[in-house]
């Protein structure tokens, strides 16, 4: 290994494991501080990165605290490092940790917050697309309305959850009014997504959910609408359809059968 | 003209070239004036758009706008068409021992070719570890064979985007004793032999001066003014750490008065060159950047004054 290498390589083990004493350690000119020195780095590397993973999760830095919310991050740190410079894409299986991580478990909600703000995070920075002009699928053949797939816009995420996350999450925006959420509501079927320059989180009855899990799959409108019926009896397909175009879920429509 | 008409000329605020195409713009690279910028961040998007303010220019990190869309770009494109941008990076991590990540940089120059920034700049410094990015900027060794490996990956970099970039002296916390050359004899070796510029952080240069017992002035002063291509100026913080005084760069506070003095030196030395205020945490009201910035030109024109004989009142 070359001399470079391998001071990038004891320097990279000294940041990740604070322990004294570390092989680096020899590389640094000692004045007594040199310690303090290297946990100038380690403090700059996990404070850069808690602040980004804090850019991401504003919500959930604010139901835990700073102190618990940097606690938190810093094991995770430890767990997911990123791997690349690409710091947007940075702090995708937060979610997952939370779920793992022992001290988070009291707030049994939390996974699932994290989850959406992910979502929002993706919508924020995804890609933009024109939606789908509703006179579109004036021409189609009214005889294969059925068979006409739907395309989601690309900031589309669906995110079931059995607690009111989007109740938790309004109500932590800067400049919300203070309210209560009732945890026990049951279960809230969204959609997080960013038509144009506002990124929205929609609530949706559970068949208006599945229909666009179907169109998620490539499933076409009318095998999409009998999977979402099944589940909501009383859903109407005109209503639905209008909403979804009103509010530019998609981009694209094509026949299918 | 007398030089401080050329001075006031230069500061005039140089709008944005941009042929309109449909919808989509397609920018032309301007030079970014020799005039202070500041860095520009999301929470002044819609004041900038609102009042135009009288700025040079901004400067951007490319890694807040590598996402594919949204409101980044959206805010970024419609800045850009008034105003000339400069690309500062904080992850190509040129010192690292390993390969250059050829993701980054392929998301780099989608990002200058569409935006076609007057200035890219990079860091002296290295982020990418053995499979993980630090998002710091680390300490580099000046030896030999780091300055061949800086070498190869800026002109890689540069033959990648087409273009020269500069390269920005860090501030450092520690010194290390493997060391072949100074500093400035690696930056400025680097920077003659790939052809890149140097971006000269003058708060950096105080910082690294401060923390470890040399002259400010005569760092400086060992820079050849004609590879300067940028100037940073940002604020920094101090601490005491049993005893010892260590001076931390956060880009978190107004840029202190030591600091204003080595800018003028700089500038009667290498003469005016864009000059950004960099403010990164705990950003302010944008009215606190643009005065950050007015004093930056103002020492500039003074320093322009001076040296053609023009009394400074």
């Amino acid at each position: 290994m070359s001399g470079l290498a391998e001071f990038q390589a004891q320097f990279q083990e000294a940041v990740f494991d604070p322990s004294p004493g570390a092989k680096v350690s020899s590389w640094v000119e000692d004045d007594g501080l040199t310690e303090e020195r290297l946990n100038v780095y380690r403090n700059n590397v996990f404070y850069s990165l808690t602040d980004s993973l804090a850019a991401v999760y504003p919500v959930i830095f604010k139901l835990v605290g700073e102190d618990f919310f940097r606690g938190t991050a810093a094991e995770f740190i430890r767990q997911a490092p990123p791997k690349m410079a690409r710091i947007l894409e940075y702090g995708a299986e937060f979610s997952d940790f939370l779920t793992d991580f022992e001290p988070a478990k009291p707030l049994r909600y939390l996974p699932d917050i994290a989850r959406l703000e992910w979502a929002w995070n993706e919508a924020y920075n995804g890609a933009d697309r024109a939606p789908l002009p509703p006179e579109k699928l004036q021409s189609f053949p009214p005889d294969r309305m059925a068979e006409i797939c739907f395309t989601l816009h690309p900031t589309s995420r669906l995110i079931e959850s059995a607690y009111p996350i989007d109740a938790i999450w309004s109500a932590n925006q800067e400049g919300a009014d203070e309210q209560e959420v009732d945890l026990g509501q049951g279960k809230v079927f969204l959609q997080v997504i960013r038509p144009d320059q506002d990124v929205e989180v929609r609530q949706l009855t559970q068949g208006a959910f599945m229909f666009l899990q179907a169109c998620e799959e490539g499933v076409n409108l009318g095998a999409a609408y009998e999977s979402a019926v099944a589940m909501e009896p009383e859903l109407d397909l005109t209503q639905l359809l209008s909403d979804f175009l009103l509010g530019n879920t998609f981009t694209e429509a094509t026949l299918h059968d | 003209m007398t030089r401080s008409q050329v001075v006031a000329s230069n500061l005039s605020k140089a709008k944005g070239n941009k042929v309109q195409n449909s919808n989509s713009c397609t920018f032309v690279k301007d030079p970014i004036p020799a005039r202070a910028g500041i860095g520009l961040k999301a929470q002044h998007y819609r004041e900038i758009l609102d009042i135009s303010p009288d700025l040079g220019w901004f400067e951007v990190h490319p890694e807040n706008y590598m996402g594919a869309g949204g409101p980044p770009h959206h805010y970024l494109e419609a800045i850009r068409r008034d105003y000339p941008l400069s690309m500062h990076g904080v992850g190509m991590s040129l010192g690292s021992a390993g390969p250059i990540d050829k993701d980054h940089l392929r998301s780099l120059k989608e990002l200058t070719d569409r935006y076609q920034p007057g200035l890219i700049s990079e860091h002296l410094s290295w982020g990418h570890g053995q499979e993980i990015f630090m998002n710091d900027l680390l300490p580099l060794l000046y030896t030999k064979e780091a300055l061949e490996i800086v070498i190869d990956h800026v002109s890689e970099v540069q033959d990648y985007l087409g273009r020269q970039i500069l390269i920005e002296n860090p501030s450092t916390y520690l010194t290390l004793k493997n060391n072949e050359m100074s500093e400035t004899d690696f930056l400025v070796e680097a920077a003659k032999r790939s052809g890149c510029g140097i971006l000269l952080d003058v708060n950096n240069v105080y910082v690294c001066a401060r923390n470890h017992g040399f002259d400010p002035m005569a760092y400086v002063n060992e820079i050849p003014g004609d590879l300067v291509g940028e100037i940073h100026l940002a604020g920094h913080q101090v601490f005491d750490i049993k005893g010892t005084e260590l001076r931390i760069d956060d880009h978190g506070s107004a840029v202190c008065e030591d600091v204003w003095h080595l800018h003028a030196h700089a500038l009667s030395l290498i003469g005016t060159k864009p000059m950004l205020i960099e403010w990164d945490t705990d950003v302010p009201e944008l009215s606190v950047l643009m005065s950050e910035a007015t004093k930056a030109d103002r020492i500039a024109v003074a320093s322009e004054e001076g040296k053609s004989g023009v009394r400074v009142s």
